[in-house]
């Protein structure tokens, strides 16, 4: 028992972060914590566990994700617009507020289009800084694999955020 | 399109890069973080665990409780619940308190109690909720029967047992196989549920009406019918019950656990997932629902005959020895480095679970892992034979202060209980001898409860 409030006390706040980044909601990302340590305590029941910020990175960044896979599909079937519900920074001014926020969403939109692995993938490495090697440890692949699969998740966000580009494009057109 | 690559990748990055530079309000809530910690205060204890490696080990064993679930609620409320604040009415408050002497006073009940489960692929990553349906009854003194349902209404297992003769029988209709346990003489917490088993909860109660308190949730309609809803919360885990009783018979009509805004079955994000292979399951949430009060039970619904024509698997529970108590307080010293656990409690799973996963992956063990292994699964029978051996036995004469003490240590003392009818005590040492000591002559400074 002493063990567990220990690895709680010592991870919370890397699931936290995981979970909110993603999320950027307190209810989804307080849910997440919960499943991601209650699925983190199962696993140890069953094996000994190596590397518990790996584990606990994986699996918040896994339950986040399909949260946020459900969520779209939820404000798809509602078609109510993507909230935007996490400002960038509190220091800039309200437009750029507004595009951090917006560029957010639609990051996050996007990683719910990807196959999940590579969402898992680029999350960790992108957002986590999980090193190829650590990542391809928590997913049971080797480290080529996981090269392969951060190169299409970021081909495809890329695609995924063209969008964006043309508007911001656009924008400095204006501007100009 | 080629032009716009370095442009896509500059905004792929500066994407991330704000994602990552989000402001992160402090969190998780202090409920949740409430519920992850005490979800670990069940690790390797009682909350069932099922890996498809072991189906047959902890599926849910509603019969494992023995008594009714009201009768639960009313140990549970007993031992570990207290009200929480002042916002219950007295008419409110009045109504809890006649639901309770209902309840004491059935001679029969019935109830339908589902349990909800979250049930996860291997990878973690699917997951979808499974509701496990069992039909209830309960007639005094001390005997039920549970009907489990599965998820197309087909009777899937019945458990029936009689505490007072310390018996169980499991039927399975489908397979035609029977298994009758004998459990052994009924403990003192049985024994007190057959004729008495609310006695504690009036103790509970007079506090409430003491304290002038509990966590009034208002009223609402169940079942056609105006109800009352009360929160009890436990003391230590914080987890939290919610009880539902007819604001006009005082009837207890429903109880959750948890609470409704811990888990809500209705909109459960997983509840619409289809299912995977299943790998895990953890049971989130428990209702009981469909509480009928002294409806006319027939005898033969709680008989231990077995059926004609199934097959019988006849099992008996050993009690407990002083052998295998010592022999097991000496495993997990083993498992823990030679040093005795800081308390008796909850069996030293972690360096078992090591070694018996080094042993299902087929790596090789030392000489002394395998003498663990071995040892550990003989003794598997009884997996609480320390604690078991503490209340059956020894009752509350039992008393253990084995925190670091090393194995092998003959001047230290692990633990001590005088057995029934002795006027003298049985003192267990750091080298597992067992010494017979008069009470004058146990340590004073911890001394026996």
């Amino acid at each position: 028992m002493t063990d567990w409030q220990a690895v709680v006390g010592r991870h919370t706040a890397l699931v936290w972060q995981t979970a909110y980044r993603l999320l950027g909601d307190y209810e989804d990302a307080d849910d997440c914590v919960q499943e991601t340590f209650l699925a983190a305590l199962e696993i140890s029941r069953r094996q000994p566990v190596r590397n518990w910020p790996g584990l606990l990175a994986r699996l918040s960044t896994c339950r986040a994700l399909d949260r946020l896979r459900q969520r779209m599909r939820d404000e798809a079937r509602r078609e109510e617009p993507v909230g935007w519900s996490a400002v960038a920074s509190a220091d800039a001014g309200p437009e750029q507020q507004a595009r951090a926020a917006e560029l957010c969403e639609r990051l996050r939109a996007a990683l719910t289009e990807l196959p999940p692995k590579q969402a898992e993938v680029v999350c960790l490495r992108c957002l986590n800084g999980l090193s190829y090697r650590e990542i391809a440890r928590e997913l049971h692949i080797n480290s080529a694999a996981v090269g392969r699969l951060l190169y299409r998740a970021r081909a495809r966000l890329r695609e995924l955020l063209d969008p964006v580009v043309s508007a911001e494009r656009r924008r400095s057109c204006h501007g100009k | 399109m080629g032009s716009d690559e370095p442009a896509r990748s500059e905004l792929l990055d500066t994407a991330f890069s704000t994602l990552r530079e989000v402001p992160i309000p402090s969190g998780p809530s202090p409920q949740v973080l409430s519920t992850i910690v005490e979800a670990g205060g069940d690790f390797g204890s009682d909350l069932p665990t099922i890996t498809r490696r072991s189906t047959s080990v902890t599926l849910e064993r509603i019969s494992g409780i023995a008594v009714g679930a009201v009768l639960l609620i009313g140990a549970w409320l007993a031992i570990s619940y207290v009200v929480t604040d002042r916002h219950g009415s007295a008419v409110a408050s009045t109504a809890l308190a006649e639901a309770y002497k209902q309840v004491r006073q059935a001679k029969t009940l019935t109830w339908t109690d589902v349990f909800y489960h979250d049930v996860s692929t291997k990878d973690g990553k699917t997951t979808w909720v499974e509701t496990i349906i069992t039909r209830c009854m309960y007639k005094a003194p001390g005997r039920t029967r549970k009907v489990m349902l599965d998820d197309r209404g087909q009777v899937q297992e019945i458990t029936i047992e009689d505490r007072a003769r310390g018996m169980r029988l499991e039927l399975l209709p489908k397979e035609e196989k029977a298994t009758l346990t004998h459990l052994g003489k009924p403990s003192e917490r049985d024994l007190r549920c057959l004729t008495d088993a609310f006695s504690p909860v009036e103790d509970a109660l007079r506090k409430q009406t003491d304290d002038g308190s509990e966590a009034f949730l208002g009223k609402k309609r169940i079942d056609r019918r105006t109800a009352y809803g009360f929160r009890l919360t436990a003391t230590v885990t914080r987890t939290t019950m919610d009880l539902w009783v007819d604001a006009e018979t005082k009837h207890l009509i429903l109880c959750q656990s948890p609470g409704r805004d811990v888990y809500d079955p209705e909109t459960h994000p997983a509840r619409h997932n289809r299912p995977g292979e299943e790998w895990t399951r953890t049971t989130r949430a428990r209702v009981q629902r469909d509480i009928v009060f002294d409806r006319e039970l027939d005898d033969s619904l709680f008989s231990l005959d077995v059926p004609h024509g199934y097959s019988v698997n006849t099992v008996r529970v050993p009690e407990p020895t002083e052998k295998d108590m010592i022999e097991w307080l000496g495993i997990q010293a083993q498992c823990n480095g030679n040093v005795f656990l800081d308390d008796e409690g909850p069996i030293a799973n972690e360096p078992l679970r090591r070694i018996g996963s080094k042993s299902d992956q087929g790596k090789k063990l030392s000489a002394a892992e395998r003498m663990v292994l071995e040892r550990s699964r003989q003794l598997d029978r009884h997996h609480h034979a320390v604690r078991r051996f503490a209340e059956v036995t020894a009752g509350k004469t039992w008393h253990y202060q084995g925190k670091g003490v090393e194995l092998g240590d003959e001047d230290a003392i692990v633990c001590w209980y005088r057995p029934k009818g002795s006027k003298t005590y049985r003192v267990v040492h750091g080298d597992l001898s067992v010494k017979d000591v008069p009470p004058q002559e146990l340590p004073a400074m911890a001394g026996p409860h």
